[in-house]
């Protein structure tokens, strides 16, 4: 029984570490990509005021938006400027993270 | 919730063979682990605050970061031409550090002497040897007043101010405006780029202008700029000087400051000699004196080149470069966005190398720079920079990016919230 617990415990870790393995490029990538939005966004997305908060926002939400940013559907000053160096790919990785990210 | 586990429940809680328990597993793994290295960090402007902070918060706090400054207070470049054009305060842009020790970062007050890159040791004036297990260089920039012999003593730099890097100097100058004649002419003169900040010199002569134009109006402002053009957003600023200030600034061209005379107050260039009530002159600059100390200049005797995947330094590995002092990328501005991208990626990097997970092979960054025309109305320039694997630097993304299309009140507003919101990405 009690061999059995310690490889279990064993398992466990062996486990977390994959894990950590297997998402740690992925992860960094959306984090990374949304830490370029957020000298005026607020760190993780919790804008002190004045821009748009990204924290919590769906992603389908923040994909949306950059969508009509791009196409010039939605009026911006700086937005259709900064939206147009992201690929898709790019943009749904950042709204993945920022989705994730704690409103306060 | 992980943290209220004993540790006997814990592993109860694992023998029972919950799917869960792996995520357990990873919320307290760090609350167990020593740190995995220091790492200090000279120099608490955009660059170097925003650094420490970040390989604090993606390093899960197992990092140990040091924050060394000389000043107790953070005074923002960004917003400091609005001071001299009298709608904000000094006090409207000067910060702490108290919140950076919240996210863990320890913050020396002290200044740095030496670094001694072979044992890894920083040398202080107050306090003893720090070592390192890497170094984090945001040094900001040191004037060049060797190429100006008349401003290249401690007096002359007491009465002809560059006000280029906020604080006290940004007070005098506003005092040396305020006292200034009616019909006065303040000279503003630029240097080659690169300098920090290329539209900043064309801002504070329309913030200089504006202030001119409701208190003293038969006053001037003449830029003698050392560049062929302006360097930045011209046609912006072109339309808000006919436009706004017609007759008040008077812009000259190839006027490259050789010399300042502080008694008969005039600058000289190559063949003109101009005099003003107020001259405000902006030194060539080159990376801050404590990159030549720890040797990882390496271009011109001036600039840091740096790896752009990790902001590593090309002459030292274990020396991570950022902000102003280093040899910018391909229209890339030295600006605070610009540093507080740099920041980022130094982050991701040196939490990269001290964990061994991957280096980030595809690093971004976005650059998004106002400019005031007055108290109210701004203009921008924002670009989109991509790491290019061949050319190994960081290029703008084809289409992306622009200018204003016109100044407007609106983008006074967003300019305002920019800065509220990189002080605080900045100083957490």
């Amino acid at each position: 029984m009690k061999n059995v617990g310690v490889t279990l415990l064993a398992t466990a870790f062996i486990g977390c570490a994959l894990a950590l393995q297997a998402s740690a490029q992925d992860a960094n990538l959306g984090r990374n990509l949304a830490a370029t939005c957020t000298h005026c966004h607020g760190t993780d997305g919790r804008s002190v005021g004045g821009t748009v908060a990204l924290a919590g926002m769906p992603k389908e939400q923040l994909v949306q938006a950059m969508k009509e940013f791009k196409s010039g559907a939605r009026p911006a000053t700086v937005m259709h400027q900064l939206s147009k160096g992201y690929t898709e790919q790019q943009v749904e990785l950042m709204g993945e993270y920022f989705s994730k990210q704690k409103i306060h | 919730m992980a943290h209220a586990y004993k540790r006997r429940d814990f592993i109860k809680f694992l023998a029972a063979g919950a799917a869960t328990s792996t995520l357990a597993a990873c919320a307290t793994a760090p609350e167990m682990q020593k740190p995995i290295g220091r790492v200090a960090v000279i120099g608490g402007g955009f660059g170097g605050a925003a650094a420490a902070k970040y390989i604090r918060a993606w390093s899960g706090d197992r990092i140990e970061v040091i924050l060394i400054e000389r000043s107790n207070l953070f005074v923002s470049c960004p917003m400091s031409n609005l001071v001299l054009g009298g709608s904000q305060k000094i006090g409207d842009i000067t910060m702490d550090y108290a919140k950076l020790r919240a996210y863990g970062v320890q913050v020396m007050r002290d200044e740095v002497t030496a670094v001694d890159t072979s044992t890894k040791r920083i040398k202080l004036t107050r306090s003893e040897d720090l070592p390192y297990d890497r170094l984090v260089l945001s040094p900001g920039v040191d004037f060049m007043y060797e190429q100006l012999p008349g401003l290249n003593n401690a007096n002359a730099q007491e009465s002809i101010l560059h006000a280029w890097k906020a604080g006290a100097e940004t007070v005098a100058l506003r005092k040396q405006l305020e006292a200034m004649r009616d019909g006065g002419v303040y000279i503003l003169s630029i240097p080659r780029a690169p300098y920090r900040c290329p539209p900043g010199p064309y801002e504070r002569a329309c913030l200089v202008a504006f202030y001119f134009a409701q208190a003293k109006p038969k006053s001037k402002v003449l830029i003698l700029d050392a560049n062929e053009d302006i360097v930045s957003k011209k046609g912006l600023f072109l339309k808000a000087w006919s436009e706004r200030y017609k007759g008040i600034i008077e812009y000259h061209n190839n006027q490259e400051a050789k010399d300042v005379d502080p008694r008969g107050m005039a600058v000289k260039t190559d063949f003109d000699s101009f005099k003003g009530d107020v001259l405000n002159v902006l030194p060539p600059q080159k990376a801050a004196g404590i990159a030549a100390k720890a040797g990882v200049i390496t271009a011109n005797n001036r600039w840091c080149g740096v790896d752009w995947l990790t902001m590593q330094s090309t002459a030292n590995p274990d020396i991570h470069v950022l902000g102003d002092a280093t040899l910018s990328a391909s229209l890339m501005p030295k600006s605070a966005s610009m540093a507080n991208q740099h920041a980022k990626v130094c982050a991701a990097g040196v939490v990269a190398l001290m964990t061994g997970e991957p280096v980030n092979q595809a690093p971004m960054m976005t650059n998004t720079c106002y400019s005031y025309v007055s108290d109210k109305d701004a203009v921008h320039v924002a670009s989109v920079h991509a790491y290019d694997a061949t050319e190994k630097t960081l290029k703008p993304v084809p289409g992306s990016g622009g200018l204003s299309s016109a100044a407007s009140e609106l983008e006074g507003v967003y300019a305002t919230a920019w800065a509220r919101n990189i002080w605080a990405d900045t100083l957490g």
